[in-house]
């Protein structure tokens, strides 16, 4: 098909009915569904910690101690996951502008250290179920019944953010997205972003402030 | 599989037999395999009016037991009670009406926006399954002595989880809806173009999506504590706890979500049956845009705390008062500018219009009941002027949906639903809806509990008054019934040879081998009226 972008004379299409408009600018498609899915997401976690920071308040409220005695919520894996997170907004980033300039390589490298990121996250919150000392079954408290509920969903949400990425970095590399289109790209790293960042919440009101 | 995003290429050398299409798919593997937006829509459809069955039997259950005040126990005992009325007002928001908007969106604002498909359709086909198999377990749960109230523990979880599992088949297919509104405009229809159904259905969607988790969450929350919790889930309150934690979602001012897109409806038939165009299209878009914003109710759920809570905690505070007002002014700003549209149209008497009105008239009245139920020195909450709000809202939806099912039967159905029994029809769901709300709200003011069942002051009164609205709701039931028979009639006949029958305006009536150039919120009617061009050619 000649297209509009012949430069000399003699390659000028010859019957202009042949010309294909160009594209249609239209809002992207994946980018606004993955907005609505990671608003969905927020006002989810948004219940989450809504009732996690009330029935807290209350019992503190109430002169009640909130954690129950022999709960110890280490620092250290905390700390660790949230650098971990922070680190991977920077590789998933560059996994977007690989894409972007279709260096297949550097795409491949970024994506596969953001999900190596995640799963060490995913590692230590593991860790630091074993050390916290909040039972899910015998004696069963109000704690335990919230954060387990609130750090389960958020690993169920990181593990779908994490196949959400390479699901759209193998569909951009197999040629879904044309030129430096990287529309599936750019929507999972926005769910990504709002992923870590509701970590954010769970570490500092959670992890930190305890 | 009727949907494919990309087809792949073809092989050299391939055979001539390896080149000819595939076979079409036949009998159910049309229905079952299938992303075509109105086929999923109308898979919505029917499946919401099935569930809408469930919820009228428990709703008549209810109204039967509330006859004799003197207590329970005529009919049912006060479990099945408390589990009846569960059922019966979780299937008919959550199974039957937001899931009819779906259906009906799903059908109708791919075509209004120019769209030959929805966004995401596969998504939308798995919402609709994944709505489907959720909604029968969660049906089961109750016959298994489960949902809120029961006393099957593992029944209790059945529910919950069938019941988040609903929650996520309804915010997907919501997002369907809102990314098609949002990204799959025609180009030249920039979002202040976009038809009011369309805008309102954005409006719902939005609202949903921060609602609706919301509700998700909590469930989450409910399943664990209940599961792992320890007797019963002692920490949120068992069973019990359950519809606390639910019942925030059609309360005040939650409630409104589920008529939003009933302004729409009524927004787009309106100038279309006054056969002029609408007022203000912009301010009545703005209208919308406001309720939406009163309807958005995730901040007033009474149950975060581990207390039993009563479903409206807010009230006597100011942002309660203010919601409960302000909610009036979008409403009758709206109303003014259609009124407004009729009064200078020549408008016909078509059943969608009928719909129309009672369904305007039914949620200015509920909004007007939800502003007293507000004034604490009335002390209405939890009496049954609370529920008579909740009822008059939620009917004015049904109502409204009904007019979009009778307005837009033929690009949906493939004709139109006979006009004639469809007008009286109206009429009845109007005086049905009246005669099942104004009672309770009569009775509210004599201090009936809206649950229980308790009466403080007079007793003959507030029994007559229970009888008038089990009327109005029987009254409802044949209505809803019979007006199914109509749909299926249209569903079921030869498609129509006039595809636009109301000489619509927006793009939906428009013939796709030669749509009209977007150059108003109307381009249908500038076409005829010679404001606009019958070409394709793209606006910029």
């Amino acid at each position: 098909m000649a297209t509009a972008t012949a430069t000399t004379p003699d390659r000028l299409p010859l019957h202009l009915d042949d010309v294909q408009p160009a594209p249609l600018r239209r809002p992207r498609v994946l980018l606004v569904g993955t907005s609505l899915a990671a608003a969905a997401s927020v006002a989810f976690f948004g219940a989450l910690f809504a009732t996690y920071f009330a029935l807290r308040a209350e019992r503190v409220a109430a002169g009640e101690v909130w954690l129950p005695e022999g709960t110890n919520i280490p620092l250290s894996p905390g700390n660790m996951s949230m650098i971990t997170l922070v680190m991977s907004l920077v590789t998933v980033q560059w996994a977007v502008h690989a894409g972007k300039v279709r260096d297949r390589g550097h795409a491949y490298l970024a994506l596969g250290l953001t999900v190596l990121f995640g799963v060490a996250h995913v590692v230590q919150m593991g860790y630091l179920f074993t050390e916290w000392g909040l039972p899910l079954n015998g004696e069963v408290t109000l704690p335990a019944v919230l954060l387990y509920t609130i750090f389960g969903a958020h690993l169920a949400m990181v593990a779908a953010a994490l196949l959400f990425l390479v699901l759209m970095l193998l569909r951009s590399l197999g040629g879904q997205f044309t030129g430096t289109d990287v529309e599936g790209l750019s929507a999972a790293a926005l769910y990504w972003y709002v992923t870590v960042a509701l970590f954010t919440v769970i570490w500092y009101g959670i992890l930190i402030v305890k | 599989m009727t949907v494919t995003e990309t087809e792949a290429p073809h092989a050299p050398g391939t055979t001539a037999a390896a080149l000819a299409p595939p076979r079409p798919a036949t009998g159910l593997a049309v229905v079952l395999g299938t992303g075509e937006h109105r086929t999923v829509g109308r898979l919505w459809i029917f499946t919401a009016f099935v569930f809408l069955l469930v919820a009228g039997v428990a709703g008549a259950l209810v109204g039967v037991e509330k006859v004799d005040t003197a207590g329970l126990g005529d009919v049912l005992d006060a479990d099945v009670f408390a589990q009846t009325y569960s059922l019966h007002a979780v299937a008919g928001t959550f199974l039957f009406l937001f899931p009819l908007f779906i259906g009906l969106a799903t059908s109708v604002v791919p075509a209004q926006v120019g769209a030959s498909t929805i966004a995401f359709p596969r998504a939308a086909a798995a919402a609709y399954w994944t709505y489907l198999a959720a909604g029968g377990v969660l049906i089961a749960s109750f016959l298994a002595d489960g949902g809120p109230f029961g006393s099957d523990g593992e029944a209790v979880e059945l529910f919950v989880a069938a019941f988040v599992a609903v929650l996520v088949a309804l915010t997907l297919g919501a997002i369907c809806v809102g990314t098609t509104a949002v990204a799959l405009r025609v180009p030249g229809m920039g979002l202040h173009r976009a038809p009011l159904f369309t805008w309102s259905s954005l409006v719902t969607v939005a609202v949903a999506v921060l609602t609706l988790p919301v509700l998700a969450g909590l469930m989450v929350l409910v399943y664990v504590d209940h599961r792992y919790g320890g007797d019963g889930g002692t920490f949120l309150g068992g069973s019990e706890g359950v519809f606390q934690r639910i019942a925030w979602a059609w309360a005040q001012p939650n409630v409104y979500l589920f008529a939003i897109p009933v302004l729409g409806i009524v927004g787009d038939i309106v100038p279309v049956t006054a056969r002029t165009r609408l007022t203000k299209h912009r301010i009545a878009m703005g209208c919308i845009g406001a309720f939406g914003v009163f309807a958005f109710g995730a901040w007033a759920m009474p149950s975060v705390s581990a207390e039993s809570a009563t479903t409206l905690r807010y009230v006597g505070d100011v942002p309660f008062y203010a919601f409960s007002f302000l909610v009036l002014l979008p409403l009758l700003g709206l109303a003014g500018l259609l009124a407004d549209t009729v009064r200078r149209g020549s408008a016909r008497l078509a059943s969608p219009l009928l719909w129309g009105i009672a369904a305007l008239l039914m949620l200015l009245a509920g909004a007007a009941n939800g502003a007293l139920v507000s004034i604490e020195p009335l002390d209405l909450v939890e009496t049954t002027a609370q529920s008579s709000q909740i009822h008059y809202v939620l009917l004015a939806a049904l109502l409204g949906l009904f007019a979009g099912l009778a307005h837009w039967a033929p690009p949906v159905l493939g004709r139109v639903v006979a006009e004639v029994p469809s007008k009286g029809l109206a009429a009845l769901g109007l005086v049905g809806t009246v005669l099942l709300c104004l009672p309770d709200l009569i009775s509210g003011f004599l201090d009936q509990l809206w649950r229980l069942g308790g009466v403080t002051d007079d007793v003959d009164a507030v029994e007559a008054l229970n009888i008038a609205s089990i009327a109005g709701g029987a009254l409802l039931v044949l209505v809803a019934i019979a007006f199914l028979g109509l749909v299926l009639q249209a569903a079921m006949g030869d498609a129509d040879a006039d595809p636009d029958p109301w000489e619509g305006h927006t793009l939906e009536w428009a013939d796709p081998a030669a749509p009209p150039a977007i150059t108003s919120e109307a381009p249908l009617y500038d076409a005829r009226h010679g404001a606009g061009t019958t070409t394709t050619e793209a606006q910029p």
